[in-house]
């Protein structure tokens, strides 16, 4: 069996970031893209592993080294888990190919570890772009021994495997209850958002007040405790390499296993029943049909862009969060008051200021539009050959995007403008600030999805969680936000009247607004590739 | 009503699909258009509702270049692929309203051809379902409905008859011949001769891109069946090669 499972997860993982593709196409157009993708996602990762590495350099010179392998471990397998939720559950129970392998004499176990070993691939490397400079750092700066090295070398190959295996079972349990449901997608999604910003909570809420008054020996002592607390088994692998001792790593080891193994006898028990329960469509055959009212063509193409989206629990969980981070982070400010926030962190008045960047930021994070021209794959044949100019099929998914933006907008402004009473120009920023930002979102999304579009995909979470433009969007949106927002900052703080901050945030939204318009010009004239 | 003039279509990697085929659809006719796998139909056919753009060459449809008024002519058009990947999310009627909006039809137009060509292709009491609880036919047909309610002056099928039941493939040869007494011109690609036999007055033979022979179908047949003026001209051609 595990040899058809590696059958299978080489079948699956040999088109891992278009490689296969790219070896066999003769599109030299496809190649240079690619080329292009490829130099972007190498900056990504160089500016990634670079502030990786001047973070830990950063420890070192403080004398804080040894928490360093805590801090690898520890955010490797929480990063892990956020990520990997959103999409275990479409890449486990994806009912593409699983016709054709269920009528093949492959047990249905080796397709769900095939599929396992694929979610498990893509974390490996992102967990050795975190350990492999953490132990050279460490291994450096501690003089640490072959053993610290070798617990090390074995965290890359196990760390992804306990968040991954929780992360699936969480998601496989979201399936399994959103699949006995009515409206199944909705209510996936639902959970969906509802446990990651769960985990966020979880995660984020450490209490730092205490540790600016200690001595670096206990800072570091405290946040080893704190990881170990919000991550326990990070604990293991920080004993086993600051002791270099292997009998704590094995533990980790032989924990990981067996919570793999338990996850899979119980996936594979519930694994067809599901992947049937969430194919299945329930139906009517009812004579009467409501041919309903007349749209215009923009409203029609609107309404069929919101019910894909809601039809699709991965789109929607996955561009809602931000959106749901984004009202829930001004209610929360609202309600806790923004003084004890300052208080906490010392620097009055800063919340009010840069509250409409931090909700800019939550709900920029992903925009539909990154993903809405991918996202007609095979039906892309039907908006070719209709009368439907591109401009309007363009202008469609902005304005879907806009218009699911608009309620938790609302809601996020409201809700500050109630709790935080900001006036004057504090005011005008909540209001403009993040309604610019998301306006700049969506457009930058079209923009780059209509760079980089891909149709040919098997299932959605290439195109949502490993698209090409999703990533760039993403990547170009929060850039701009820090950039206007830090400007913000350093006029705030560095000059003594608040007309200087005004002054630069009025400049920084005014070039983002301008921005916006040529990227929006740019679409309007694009045609999209065939 | 089709005017397809020395297209030609390469696709990226040098392969040429579609090599100078000049060929006329009249309003009336039945038009088949046959070739082997890969014979370059299909392109053709995308070249022509403005799916794929071509290298060389002109399309007119209604005496309107697809290229100088893309929008134009594909109001006057209806397509079925092969494969009717539909929008799976919606219901059939939800998308035969938006097919209906994408042309303007009134709600008196809706309500009256709907109905009609769904009742032709007993598609009326699975409307209200989702399209991905149909079957491959049940696509296939909706599809069909799909492309008939905005009347089109021009119907462009590709195998329309793979995946429809014995009952549906009689609807739809009885629907073809409705429209082409009623002045529609209907060009379709097929593997089944015959088919096209019966069914066309006029059929254009494809062989690697290049139109090998076309005309009235019982010129090009002289008594013989389909199938066999079929072989001999694709034998020839080959011999020529």
């Amino acid at each position: 069996m595990l040899k058809t499972s590696i059958r299978l997860w080489k079948v699956i993982t040999c088109d891992l970031f278009g490689l296969n593709e790219l070896r066999y196409t003769k599109d030299s157009g496809k190649r240079k893209r690619a080329l292009g993708m490829g130099l972007l996602w190498a900056l990504v990762i160089l500016m990634f592993e670079g502030y990786l590495i001047a973070s830990m350099l950063g420890y070192v010179k403080i004398g804080m080294a040894e928490i360093l392998p805590i801090y690898c471990y520890a955010v490797t397998g929480i990063l892990i888990l956020m990520l990997t939720l959103l999409k275990a559950g479409n890449v486990l129970f994806s009912w593409n190919s699983l016709e054709n392998l269920l009528a093949m004499p492959i047990p249905r176990s080796a397709i769900l570890i095939a599929r396992f070993l694929n979610l498990y691939t893509t974390n490996l490397l992102f967990t050795a772009a975190v350990m492999l400079p953490g132990m050279m750092i460490y291994g450096m700066a501690a003089g640490a021994g072959p053993v610290c090295f070798a617990v090390f070398l074995l965290g890359i190959l196990f760390a992804p495997l306990l968040p991954l295996t929780l992360a699936t079972g969480l998601a496989a349990l979201i399936k399994g209850i959103s699949s006995r449901m009515k409206y199944k997608r909705l209510a996936e999604a639902a959970l969906m958002i509802v446990i990651s910003v769960g985990i966020i909570a979880l995660f984020s809420g450490g209490d730092y007040e205490a540790i600016s008054a200690e001595t670096i020996k206990n800072l570091t002592n405290t946040i080893v405790v704190q990881l170990s607390a919000v991550y326990p088994p990070a604990a293991w692998f920080q004993k086993s390499a600051t002791e270099e001792t292997l009998l704590p790593m094995l533990a980790l080891i032989l924990v990981s296993l067996a919570v793999f193994t338990v996850l899979m006898l119980l996936l594979n028990r519930f694994f067809l029943p599901i992947c049937t329960a969430l194919r299945q469509t329930g139906t009517k055959h009812h004579g009467k049909v409501m041919t309903g009212d007349r749209s215009s063509l923009m409203w029609a193409l609107v309404k069929r862009e919101f019910r894909y989206y809601f039809s699709q629990s991965l789109y929607m969980s996955n561009t809602a969060i931000g959106l749901v981070m984004m009202a829930a982070a001004s209610v929360a400010v609202s309600v806790i008051g923004p003084e004890s926030i300052e208080a906490k962190i010392g620097m009055q008045g800063i919340v009010v200021k840069l509250l409409p960047y931090g909700l800019a930021l939550c709900g920029c994070i992903m925009s539909t539009t990154a993903s809405s021209v991918s996202l007609e794959g095979k039906t892309r044949w039907l908006t070719r050959s209709l009368p439907i100019p591109e401009k309007t099929q363009y202008d469609s998914k902005l304005l879907m995007a806009l218009l699911l933006d608009l309620p938790f907008y609302l809601i996020a402004v409201a809700a500050a403008a109630i709790g935080m009473k900001p006036a004057g120009a504090d005011l005008v920023r909540l209001i403009v600030i993040p309604a610019v930002f998301l306006v700049f979102a969506a457009v930058i999304g079209l923009y780059a999805n209509l760079l980089f579009p891909r149709f040919d995909w098997e299932n959605e979470v290439q195109v949502i969680k490993q698209g090409a433009a999703t990533a760039v969007a993403m990547f170009a949106a929060m850039v701009v936000i820090f950039l206007s927002g830090g400007a913000f900052a350093a006029a705030h703080f560095l000059f003594p009247t608040p007309l200087a901050g005004n002054m630069v945030s009025a400049c920084t939204t005014f070039v983002v607004i301008l921005l916006t318009l040529l990227l929006y010009r740019i679409i309007s004239r694009k045609k999209l590739e065939q | 009503m089709l005017k397809i003039q020395h297209l030609t279509k390469e696709y990226k990697g040098g392969k040429r699909a579609v090599d100078d085929l000049t060929l006329t659809v009249e309003p009336g006719d039945i038009y088949g258009f046959i070739g082997h796998n890969g014979a370059g139909k299909t392109t053709t056919i995308k070249c022509v509702v403005g799916i794929h753009d071509f290298d060389a060459g002109e399309i007119l449809i209604d005496g309107v270049s697809v290229k100088e008024d893309p929008l134009g002519c594909k109001r006057k058009l209806a397509y079925v692929p092969d494969n009717p990947d539909l929008y799976e999310y919606l219901t059939g009627i939800q998308y035969l309203n938006f097919i209906a909006d994408v042309f303007g039809l009134t709600r008196q137009e809706r309500e009256e051809r709907i109905p009609r060509e769904a009742d032709l292709f007993e598609m009326m009491d699975d409307l209200g379902d989702l399209i991905s609880s149909y079957s491959h036919g049940m696509k296939q047909k909706l599809a069909l409905i799909g492309a008939l309610i905005h009347e089109p002056k021009l119907l462009i099928l590709d195998e329309p008859f793979v995946g429809l039941d014995p009952k549906a493939t009689l609807m739809l040869k009885n629907r073809m011949h409705q429209l082409c007494e009623s002045g529609t011109a209907i060009f379709f690609s097929t593997h089944v001769l015959d088919v096209a036999e019966r069914l066309c007055n006029k059929v254009a033979i494809i062989r690697q891109g290049k139109l090998i022979t076309a005309g009235k179908t019982e010129e090009l047949t002289h008594g013989e069946t389909l199938e066999s003026v079929f072989m001999e001209v694709i034998e020839h051609a080959e011999n020529k090669h």
